[in-house]
């Protein structure tokens, strides 16, 4: 069989297949999905910004009412707090549509979106993990002395930060670095 | 309806085949395809305010929905499947006899089961190619030179000819 007969051939002869809707069927279904994902971003920007608030008005309150390592320590988690909010905005921000783009022009935007990610999660340690594992151990502490009830929590925190570094560097390692890969794979098949 | 709704709805008439047909080269079945072609459709309204008209909507409409499928492939680790592809109704002024029909689909599947073989990239060159558009057009959807177009396309093409002789 020839190549160009068969391209020929499934010009003339293909007929699409799928499911059918009218216009107005179709035009309801993709208003609807695509009013869904927007409302789902607004959800998620909205949680953010509740979380955000609902910490920094309770650290506020202890700010405001003890001892100096207290307030310290509620010093460290309302500024992670606006650091992890201005973090996220920013990624989030990243997240506008590629889709009208060129396909090599789309994945370069991906790929650097990707890198954005895995720098993020790579810094983690410093913009979120010790803020939030530091802060609350002094406040603790400003609280409740330096006795055994201190030396357990700040156990129970350094380990609890531990894995959440932990769980961001698995994610680098086994989501973003190999759809980076993915996405250089693809753009050595555009670039000559 | 609004203009933006119009536009949409005369848009998918005019390009609605071409859409199914990248479905039914970067999805493995006929959920998936299904579930591609509502993403694509649902991405189209979704981007279509950013539409200026700076490329003819058929360009801008081949960028969404190439870069919508190869991003659904990449998300959900799509697997081509090996085995051949379902038989597709034909209908026409004069309805072939079962024997045309096979004939025809085997034509039209033994095709597709060499376009499922090519890289992603070139897969989407052949379907440009398929529709039968300029290669400067190729470049302006994907990105690419005109020149960067010719190469690929010619080795694409030579690929696909070598499968489909030993296919025969």
């Amino acid at each position: 069989m020839k190549l160009e007969d068969a391209m020929q051939h499934l010009r003339m002869h293909e007929e699409p297949s799928g499911d059918r809707g009218s216009e107005a069927e179709i035009l309801a279904l993709v208003k609807a999905r695509a009013e869904e994902f927007d409302r789902s971003i607004r959800r998620r920007d909205k949680r953010e910004l509740i979380a955000a608030v609902f910490v920094f008005v309770v650290f506020s309150v202890v700010l405001v009412s003890a001892s100096w390592l207290t307030r310290v320590g509620a010093i460290i988690v309302l500024g992670g707090c606006i650091l992890t909010y201005l973090m996220l905005r920013r990624a989030n921000g990243q997240a506008q549509t590629t889709a009208g783009l060129p396909l090599a022009e789309m994945l370069r935007a991906e790929r650097a979106k990707v890198d954005a990610q895995i720098r993020l999660l790579r810094r983690v340690l410093w913009w979120y993990v010790a803020p939030f594992a530091v802060g609350p151990i002094l406040v603790f502490a400003g609280i409740a002395g330096f006795g055994m009830m201190s030396a357990v929590y700040t156990v129970f925190a350094v380990a609890l930060g531990a894995a959440i570094y932990h769980m961001n560097q698995q994610a680098v390692r086994n989501n973003l670095v190999p759809r980076r890969g993915e996405l250089d794979r693809l753009l050595r098949q555009v670039e000559p | 309806m609004t203009d933006r709704e119009r536009f949409f709805v005369d848009l998918i008439r005019e390009y609605d085949a071409r859409l199914r047909r990248i479905c039914r080269t970067y999805a493995p079945d006929e959920e998936g395809r299904n579930d591609l072609h509502q993403d694509i459709l649902v991405q189209l309204w979704r981007a279509l305010p950013a539409f200026e008209g700076e490329s003819s909507a058929g360009t801008w409409l081949y960028r969404v929905a190439l870069n919508t499928a190869l991003d659904t492939l990449r998300r959900r680790s799509v697997r081509r499947r090996a085995e051949p592809r379902e038989a597709t109704a034909l209908t026409g002024d004069e309805a072939p006899s079962p024997d045309e029909r096979v004939v025809r689909d085997e034509r039209i599947e033994r095709l597709y089961a060499a376009i499922d073989r090519l890289e992603e990239i070139d897969r989407a060159l052949i379907l440009l190619h398929l529709d039968e558009r300029s290669y400067r057009e190729i470049a302006d959807v994907l990105g690419m030179s005109e020149s960067n177009v010719g190469v690929r396309l010619h080795r694409a093409k030579r690929k696909l000819a070598d499968w489909l002789e030993e296919a025969a």
